[in-house]
C-alpha cells in the first residue's frame, strides 16, 4: 500500500515539474524564435 | 532584463526550499499517509491558478474600460498560465483521488467545478483563434474572462456549498495549524508558486510585446 502510494506521489511531482519545465522551455524557444524574427525584419526594413 | 532574472533565482531557491520540506523535514500525516504530500504542491498550484484567472478577470475590466492593448496582452497571459495550472489541479487531484478514493474521477462538486473552470478558459482561447480583429477579439475574451471569473469561487466554495468527497480546507479549520512545519511547508510552496506564476508572467507577457512588434515591421515591410 505504501509503496504504491509512493509511486503515486511522484507520479504526481514528475508530472508537475515536467508539466512546468516543458512550459518555460517552450516560452523560452517561441521567444527566442520571436526575436530572430525581429531583428531579420528590421534589417529587411534598413536594405 | 534584471527582474526576469531576480525571479528566476527567486523561483528557483523557493522551489528548491519548498522540496527539501516536503520530501525531507514535513512529518507524514498519520491519516493519509505518504500520499498526503501531493496536498504541498497540489494547492499551490490551485491558488496560482485562481490567482492567474483573477488578474484575466481585472485586466479584463480595465480592458473595456480604457481600450488599451496592454490590458488584453496582460489577461491572455494570465489566462494561459491559468489554464496550465488548471490542468495540473485535475491531474494531480486524480493521481491523489486514485490511493485515496479508489477511483480517478468522481462527478463530485469540486472536481466538477474544477473541469468546468479549465473548460471555459479553454473556450477563452478558442474564442480568441477564431476572431482575427484584434479589438473585436480583446473584448470578446474580455467578457469571456470576467464572467468566467465567476467559477472560482464557486470552485473555493464548492465544499462549503455542497456534500462532497473533497477534503476540507484544513488551513482554516486548524487542521494544519497543529503542525507548524505542515503549515509552513505549505506556506513556502505558495511563496514558491507565486513567484514562479511572476517569472511565467514576465517571459509571457515579453512574448505578446514582441509578437505585436513583428506586426507592426511586417505591416511597414510591407508598406515599402
Amino acid at each position: 500500500m505504501n509503496s504504491d502510494n509512493l509511486w503515486y506521489l511522484f507520479a504526481a511531482y514528475g508530472i508537475i515539474w515536467l508539466a512546468v519545465f516543458g512550459y518555460v522551455v517552450m516560452l523560452v524557444s517561441r521567444q527566442r524564435a520571436m526575436r530572430r524574427d525581429i531583428d531579420a525584419l528590421k534589417k529587411e526594413l534598413k536594405k | 532584463m534584471l527582474r526576469l532574472k531576480i525571479l528566476l533565482v527567486a523561483s528557483t531557491l523557493l522551489m528548491l526550499v519548498a522540496l527539501f520540506m516536503v520530501f525531507v523535514s514535513v512529518p507524514t500525516d498519520a491519516g493519509q499517509g505518504v500520499i498526503q504530500r501531493i496536498f504541498y504542491f497540489h494547492v499551490p498550484v490551485a491558488w496560482v491558478a485562481f490567482f492567474a484567472f483573477f488578474i484575466t478577470f481585472v485586466a479584463g475590466i480595465v480592458y473595456l474600460t480604457n481600450r488599451s492593448q496592454k490590458w488584453d496582452m496582460i489577461a491572455s497571459a494570465s489566462a494561459e498560465i491559468g489554464l496550465v495550472f488548471t490542468t495540473l489541479i485535475l491531474i494531480t487531484g486524480s493521481i491523489w483521488a486514485r490511493p485515496v478514493w479508489g477511483v480517478w474521477w468522481t462527478w463530485d462538486a469540486r472536481l466538477t467545478a474544477s473541469l468546468v473552470l479549465w473548460l471555459i478558459y479553454l473556450s477563452y482561447f478558442i474564442i480568441r483563434s477564431y476572431i482575427s480583429d484584434e479589438d473585436r477579439r480583446a473584448r470578446f475574451a474580455a467578457v469571456v474572462g470576467i464572467i468566467g471569473f465567476v467559477d472560482v469561487p464557486v470552485v473555493a466554495l464548492s465544499i462549503q456549498l455542497s456534500r462532497t468527497q473533497h477534503p476540507p480546507a484544513m488551513i482554516f479549520q486548524g487542521g494544519l495549524a497543529g503542525s507548524m512545519s505542515m503549515l509552513a511547508t505549505l506556506l513556502v510552496s505558495v511563496a514558491a508558486f507565486t513567484v514562479l506564476y511572476a517569472l511565467l508572467m514576465e517571459v509571457r507577457v515579453r512574448i505578446k510585446k514582441d509578437e505585436r512588434e513583428i506586426k507592426k515591421l511586417k505591416e511597414a515591410c510591407a508598406d515599402e
